[in-house]
């Protein structure tokens, strides 16, 4: 279980780094991340990610 | 059994790593564009594409019948309102196509200026086909999209305008 754990975290962390940078591109240069991916879902996506986090890491 | 898990922790943690990167790479490679032009051949029967988003409003134009190889879409009402990615600055576009009228309408195709104003041309029909271009000095382009307009100021119920699926935008620096 505290490899799964690790595995979500890591995946958490990389994905929100990720949006971070995508978000930067999109501010920089409109329209060239939206194109292809939608930050919004993007960003639901990453709240659920965290909270499933939270559940399994009690 | 301690190495195991920090292998498959380590696996997992770089193959985050590489997913991330390959997205990231993949969205700035489809950013830059180095060629002289871009050309888009229009698919009306998707009206949203990641490049071309348009015609739109949709209920003004219906997909009927096909002429050779190509179907024609009705206009019903105007106007309708394209946008056209644009990844860089160019210079010139140049927008050709087919266009059946069942009598000589008054058809212009616009493009959105900086100054909130549209350029307008009104297109010159031989044989069923139009060529224009359009100067994009001083075009709008807003989250690098050109707005392009198609007006028809004296459709009437009566009209029918069928455009053909066969346009084609060249964009040129």
């Amino acid at each position: 279980m505290k490899i799964f754990i690790t595995i979500v975290k890591d995946f958490f962390k990389t994905a929100l780094i990720v949006w971070l940078l995508l978000v930067f591109f999109e501010l920089v240069n409109p329209g060239m991340v939206q194109r292809f991916v939608n930050l919004e879902i993007y960003l639901y996506f990453l709240v659920l990610v965290y909270i499933f986090n939270k559940i399994i890491d009690r | 059994m301690m190495i195991n898990k920090s292998i498959i922790i380590q696996f997992f943690r770089y193959l985050w790593i590489a997913l991330g990167l390959a997205l990231i790479l993949f969205v700035v490679s489809q950013s830059l564009y180095t060629k002289r032009s871009l050309e888009y051949n229009l698919n009306f029967s998707e009206t949203n594409t990641k490049d071309i988003r348009g015609w739109y409003p949709e209920q003004r134009i219906r997909g009927s019948s096909s002429v050779g190889v190509n179907n024609t879409f009705n206009i019903i009402g105007e106007p309708l309102y394209m946008k056209v990615y644009t990844p860089i600055n160019f210079e010139v576009m140049d927008i050709s196509g087919g266009i059946l009228s069942s009598k000589e309408e008054d058809i212009r195709i616009g493009l959105k200026q900086d100054d909130g104003s549209c350029d307008f041309k009104k297109l010159e029909i031989i044989d069923n086909n139009f060529n224009t271009s359009f100067a994009l000095e001083d075009a709008q382009v807003r989250n690098n999209q050109l707005e392009v307009i198609l007006s028809m100021p004296s459709i009437t119920s009566s009209s029918s305008v069928r455009l053909v699926d066969n346009w084609k935008i060249v964009l040129s620096r």
